[in-house]
This record gives structure tokens, C-alpha cells and sequence, in this order.
């Protein structure tokens, strides 16, 4: 009896032994299994999160884009209220943006800076130097427990293209058409790789020919179209070639809009004779019908205004506008002076025929409402035309744009340049006296000084309009206006620069301005001013420079 | 208890013991296949997003690709921005990271050009994009500082957009192969279109 029952508890034991191993065998299977998907799980839940983050930084980068865009002020307050946020599809996604340093230090994020009217770079959060006429903003993500950060450079410059046509385009021969910051050293040296810049190109007309660049033709920008692009083997686009692009915004302008007579200008000198040999002009000038300029037209401080067709031999040479209601014929050397700059605008065709691009250059912007061709030149400044039905044609010319090349400014106050060593010069920040004792060919950056009527001193940069200027009442204010725009207060060595070459010169100039006993240099000045760029606006111009995770 | 009845339970017991063996070994196999299946898909998503963001780090001027099939050598070279300048312009990096994948090899690879730490090379002010024929010298000469990526890539491809397309798209391609269970070769092959940032 004792041994059944000792049996069948053996029994029972195997069978609870057999149970045990098997359960424990199929749970630590399960739990392979298990815990092998989760982690494959989690794996692919973080890399979801991280995607989703990603996508919510750059999503609240487009709002404060678009806030800014909607308003160019916005973050320069750096106030709480200067800030953006958005909210994923789950609760715990988000996206958030802030120009406030002190939100950000809550949310131990980075904030964002608007310098887009800045005249100099400053700096940003976490030590960025965000650079005048930038935009940097800076996103933060975040889904569950994954964060993403993204932060993007945006640059808003004076003008956006180097040429822009609402029609067709195309080069021949040897073509540069790129950017500089400065001109001295490309009028004196000629196009250095090394200065050269992105310079864009754009075609609005949406033939399938719109944009055509021919073997030897080198853009340092984006060549964009609306319609297709065709570029020949050996041509060069070091930025992105763009075909079938939407149309861009290309500034219009009316000749008869200009016209001194129509608007009651005062002053205006009238032209009889349909020739004239080597002028010079000087305020308004006004032509009814054609005229023919032979050995060159020099501008001084001049317009002239033509309601008929204009033929110039001997090139164009000064600073002044022509303004033609019909077409425009121009040929021969021009001077390589940096004073020169103007204005050419035409209702009509325009043809530049130069002598070369060593010695034939127009320094300034030509508009056109037709078709345009230019050959043998090299152009500094911006090439528009508005004409849907003109052509574009540029052969063996050099098409450099520079920002201060492109606003045409002869409505101003007496006043006298400063010239500084531009930063891509050597010595930068160096003061180098004012235009008229400059002779130097260095890349220079100009800052004009004037004097209103309570004798304060008005001190902006070349390129801007006098109205925005810096009101400085003392010498010393004056000063530290300049020197702010010469933008040299984060750089050690640009300060000493600007300290040991300015000082005391600087002082005594200033000083002998506001005391009248030094003149301001160049007079008085009130006839127009011709800026397409005011005619392009802020989403139109501005341009993503960089976008990165940080 | 009599024998018959024993032989009874035993078979039994044999019997659900060979089905339970049986199902259990079909799902280790399974789940041992599973997962490595899984771990080769995973491979490729993030050998794919290491390319990705080695791209990313570039911009369309300093990216340069190499595809000679001929060759069997598929190649891409990238000048990865530094920063941006006081005056508003992109800063490059003193060297460029290049990824390159031979046929023989089936393995894909990471170099630098120059070779050596980031720091050691001065920034650029404009970027170093490598031409074909300098890729693949910088390539032939840079066996011993590579350092391998990826494994097991029977296929790898950097293509840029065709030219009526935007420039900023490049196609990524990578092919990988494993041994799954003792004799069968999976292959998985991943694509993904990327869209330049800058």
C-alpha cells in the first residue's frame, strides 16, 4: 500500500517535472521572441519619432519663414510674443520656434535672430554669427521622447538674379555672369575666382528654349527657367539648374513715367538737335525724337531722357540715368572707374556692342521692356527684361552683379564717401580717407555722411537710401555710427584696423564737417532714383543659404 | 498499472514530445530567420541614413558621384559645409567624406580626403568638389584609412536626378546580402529619393 502510493507520487512528479521544463522552455521562447521584437520595436519607434521631430523642426522653421515673410520685423523685438509653435498629430509631438532668448532659456532651446535689416553681422544663439540681411532661425522637434533641432540660414539679398528676363535667354561665346561683393578689384584685376560669388539667372518664358547657354558660358549661380533649359556641352552651372520652375517676379518700369517734362520737374535743359558731339550732362536733359551722341556720353549727376531712339558711339561714362522711350544703341570703350555708375532704361530694344570685356564696361542696371543684346562688354550691376516678347542675348561678356551696383541714388543731401577696407580686402576695417583722396583699387566699402538741417549727422551705407539713415548728434555718435557699419565690433583685428587708421582722422574730418569749415564733397542732388529692388519683394528675394541638424 | 498501458502513455508521450519538439524548432527556425531578416532590412535603412545624412552635410556644389560600372566601383565624394561667414557666405570644410562600395569587395567604405582629423585641415571658402578621375585616385590611395560601413552590399548606387528633373534630387540604392538559416541567401534591396537641403 505504502509502495502504490510512493509510485504514484513519482509519477505525478515526472509529470509535473515534464509540465515545468516544457513551460519554461516555451516562456523563455516567448520571452526571445518577445523581447527580440521589442527591441526591433523600439528601434523603430525611435527612428519614427526622430523623423517625426525632424519633420516638426522644419515645419515651425517654414511658420517663423512665413511669419517673417508676412511681417520683416517680426523677431527683431526678440520679445515672448516673438514666437511660433505648432502641434503634432499625437499630443506629444511638436514643433516650436522663438526669437526670445529668455523662452528659449526655458525651453533650454536655441532662439532664433532676425538681422535681415541689420547693417552689420551679430551674433545669434549659441555663438552663431548671423550675417547682415540674414535670417537665422533655429526649430525645435519633438515626438514622445525624441527632440530634434534644425536650425536654417536665410539671406536676403538687395536684388535676387543677375539677369532676369521674362523671356528667352541665351549666351554665346565666352560668358562669366556671377557676383562680387565688392567692385574695386574686379574693375582694377578683372573677375579673381576666388571673389566671385553665386550670381543668378532666370527665364520666365516657358517655350522649351527659354534658357539656352552656349559651351563657354560659366554661371557661379542657379540657372532657373520656366520653361526648359538647354545647356550646351561645356557650359558651367556651379549652382542648381532649374528648368520648369515657377515664374519669378521681374520688376516693370515705364519710361514715360520718368518723364521730367510730364512730372514738373524744374530745370529741365532742352535738347534741339538730333547730334551732339562728346556732352556732358548734368540734372535733367530732355530729347522729343531720335538723338545721336557721338564720342561718348558723360553723365554728371545727369539724366537724360530721350522720347524717341537713342544711339550713343564712344560708350557711356559718369553717374547718371538714360531713360529712352524707344531703342537704345550704345557702342565703344567705356572708362573703368568705379564713379561710374547708371542707369539705362528702355522701352524699346537694347544693344550694347563694346570693344572688349578688358575695355568696354557699364557699371549699373539696364532695363529694357523689349529684347536686349550685348557683346564684347563686361556689365556690372543687372541685366532685367520685362519684355514677355524679348530676347535675351549676351555674347563674350562678362555680367557681374554687385549690391551696390544696382540702385541708381541721385536724390540725396550734400555729402562725402568714407572708404573703408572692405572684409575681403586686405586690412579690412582699415580707413583709407574719403572718394576724393582715395585712389586706392582696394575692395572698399562706402559710408556717407551728411548733415541735415539741425546739423546732426546722417551716416548710412552705399546701396541704402538716405531716408534710413543713422542720426548721430555728437562726433563721437557719429563715429560709433560708422563703425557699426563698417560692421568691424566682433572682429578684434578689423577694430584695431579701424582704430589705428581712423584715429584721429577721422575725428577732424567729422569735426571740420560740422563745423563747415571742411565742405561736404559731393553736392546736393535731386533728380530720381532707380532701385528695382525696391520693386521685388521680401519672399521674393529671400533665399535659403543653409539648413542643418543641430 | 500494466505495461500495455505504459507503452501507451509512453507513445503518447513520444508523440505530443515530437510535435511539441517539432513546432517548437519550425518557430526558432522562424524566429531565428525573422530576425535576421528584420536585422538585414534594418541594416539597410540605416546604412541608407547614414548616407543620407552624409549627403545632407553637403550642398549640391560640393557633392561629386562616381559610377563605373566597368570598374565595379560606385563612389561618392562630399566637401560638408562648415558654417556661414559674417559676410553670408558658406564656409566648407578642409576635407571631404567620401563612400565607396566595390563590386569584389561587396563591402562599402568611408574615407577621408585629406586624410586626418576635421581640424587638422584649414576651412575653405569655396568647395573642394572632386572630379571622377579624382575620385578614384583619392580612392585607390586610401585603402588603409577606410574603414568599412557597411558589410554584405551586393549593390550600391549614388545617382543624381535625370537633367529634367530638379538637380537637388539624388537616388539612393543599396543592395545587401545574408546567409539566413544554414544554406539560403536573402537579399534586400532598399531606394530612397533624397532632396538636397542646400
Amino acid at each position: 500500500m505504502v509502495g502504490d502510493v510512493s509510485k504514484k507520487s513519482s509519477r505525478r512528479g515526472a509529470t509535473l517535472g515534464t509540465i515545468i521544463l516544457l513551460t519554461a522552455v516555451v516562456a523563455t521562447l516567448a520571452f526571445a521572441v518577445t523581447s527580440s521584437s521589442l527591441t526591433h520595436l523600439h528601434l523603430s519607434q525611435r527612428s519614427a519619432n526622430s523623423e517625426v521631430a525632424r519633420n516638426l523642426a522644419e515645419s515651425v522653421i517654414s511658420l517663423g519663414l512665413e511669419k517673417v515673410l508676412e511681417s520683416d520685423d517680426f523677431g527683431t523685438v526678440k520679445s515672448q510674443a516673438e514666437t511660433v509653435t505648432i502641434q503634432g498629430f499625437e499630443k506629444s509631438s511638436g514643433g516650436k520656434l522663438t526669437f526670445s532668448p529668455e523662452t528659449a532659456t526655458a525651453w533650454e532651446a536655441h532662439y532664433s535672430t532676425n538681422n535681415i535689416d541689420g547693417d552689420g553681422a551679430v551674433s545669434g544663439s549659441g555663438g552663431r554669427l548671423v550675417p547682415k540681411n540674414s535670417l537665422h532661425l533655429v526649430g525645435s522637434g519633438f515626438s514622445n521622447d525624441t527632440q530634434r533641432t534644425v536650425e536654417a540660414f536665410f539671406h536676403v539679398p538687395k536684388f535676387p538674379f543677375v539677369v532676369a528676363t521674362d523671356g528667352k535667354f541665351q549666351t554665346e561665346g565666352e560668358m562669366l555672369i556671377a557676383s562680387v561683393e565688392q567692385v574695386d578689384e574686379l574693375l582694377k584685376n578683372g573677375p579673381d575666382d576666388d571673389d566671385l560669388r553665386p550670381g543668378h539667372i532666370v527665364a520666365n518664358s516657358t517655350e522649351s528654349d527659354a534658357l539656352q547657354l552656349g559651351s563657354q558660358t560659366k554661371v557661379t549661380g542657379d540657372a532657373k527657367s520656366a520653361g526648359g533649359v538647354s545647356l550646351m556641352t561645356g557650359a558651367e552651372v556651379l549652382g542648381e539648374v532649374k528648368p520648369n520652375a515657377g515664374l519669378s517676379k521681374i520688376p516693370h518700369y515705364s519710361v514715360n513715367d520718368f518723364d521730367p517734362q510730364a512730372t514738373g520737374k524744374l530745370g529741365i535743359q532742352y535738347l534741339n538737335s538730333s547730334v551732339v558731339n562728346k556732352p556732358t550732362y548734368e540734372g535733367w536733359v530732355r530729347r522729343q525724337g531720335d538723338l545721336l551722341v557721338n564720342n561718348g556720353l558723360n553723365l554728371d549727376s545727369g539724366v537724360l531722357f530721350v522720347d524717341g531712339d537713342l544711339v550713343v558711339t564712344g560708350g557711356v561714362q559718369g553717374t547718371g540715368a538714360i531713360l529712352v522711350t524707344g531703342d537704345t544703341y550704345i557702342s565703344g570703350r567705356s572708362s573703368l572707374s568705379t564713379d561710374n555708375v547708371a542707369a539705362l532704361v528702355s522701352e524699346g530694344d537694347v544693344e550694347i556692342q563694346g570693344s572688349g570685356k578688358g575695355s568696354s564696361l557699364f557699371r549699373g542696371l539696364i532695363y529694357t521692356n523689349k529684347g536686349l543684346r550685348a557683346e564684347n562688354v563686361t556689365v556690372v550691376g543687372t541685366l532685367i527684361v520685362a519684355g514677355k516678347e524679348g530676347e535675351l542675348t549676351l555674347k563674350d561678356s562678362n555680367v557681374v552683379y554687385s549690391p551696390d551696383s544696382i540702385r541708381i541714388d541721385l536724390q540725396h543731401s550734400a555729402r562725402t564717401a568714407l572708404h573703408f577696407v572692405a572684409p575681403s580686402g586686405a586690412n579690412p576695417g582699415a580707413y583709407l580717407g574719403t572718394r576724393s583722396n582715395d585712389k586706392s583699387h582696394k575692395n572698399k566699402k562706402r559710408i556717407y555722411v551728411s548733415l541735415n538741417e539741425n546739423g546732426e549727422f546722417l551716416i548710412y551705407p552705399s546701396g541704402a537710401d538716405e531716408s534710413e539713415a543713422q542720426v548721430a548728434a555728437t562726433v563721437e555718435e557719429a563715429i560709433e555710427a560708422v563703425r557699426s557699419l563698417v560692421a568691424v565690433g566682433d572682429d578684434e583685428k578689423q577694430l584695431q584696423a579701424f582704430e589705428a587708421s581712423s584715429n584721429p582722422r577721422l575725428n577732424t574730418l567729422l569735426e571740420g564737417l560740422n563745423d563747415k569749415t571742411i565742405p561736404l564733397e559731393e553736392p546736393e542732388v535731386d533728380l530720381v532714383t532707380i532701385d528695382p529692388s525696391q520693386l521685388v519683394g521680401l519672399a521674393d528675394k529671400i533665399r535659403l543659404v543653409l539648413m542643418r541638424d543641430i | 498499472m500494466t505495461i500495455i498501458e505504459i507503452l501507451v502513455a509512453l507513445t503518447i508521450f513520444g508523440v505530443i514530445s515530437y510535435l511539441v519538439a517539432t513546432i517548437l524548432g519550425r518557430s526558432v527556425q522562424i524566429t531565428a530567420r525573422e530576425s535576421a531578416l528584420l536585422e538585414l532590412e534594418q541594416t539597410c535603412h540605416f546604412t541608407v541614413d547614414k548616407v543620407e545624412a552624409a549627403l545632407q552635410k553637403g550642398a549640391l556644389a560640393s557633392i561629386s558621384v562616381l559610377n563605373d560600372p566597368a570598374g565595379g566601383l560606385h563612389a561618392f565624394s562630399v566637401n560638408p559645409i562648415e558654417g556661414i561667414t559674417a559676410e553670408g557666405e558658406l564656409a566648407w570644410k578642409g576635407s571631404n567624406t567620401i563612400y565607396y562600395w566595390n563590386a569584389e569587395e561587396h563591402t562599402l567604405y568611408k574615407t577621408k580626403f585629406p586624410p586626418g582629423p576635421d581640424d587638422s585641415q584649414p576651412v575653405r571658402a569655396a568647395p573642394n568638389r572632386l572630379t571622377s578621375s579624382e575620385l578614384m585616385e583619392v580612392i585607390s590611395a586610401s585603402d588603409n584609412q577606410a574603414v568599412t560601413v557597411t558589410e554584405g552590399v551586393t549593390g550600391f548606387q549614388v545617382t543624381k536626378s535625370p537633367p529634367t528633373e530638379s538637380e537637388r534630387l539624388f537616388n539612393i540604392s543599396i543592395t545587401l546580402e545574408r546567409n539566413i538559416g544554414e544554406t539560403k541567401l536573402r537579399e534586400f534591396t532598399l531606394e530612397k529619393e533624397v532632396a538636397l537641403r542646400n
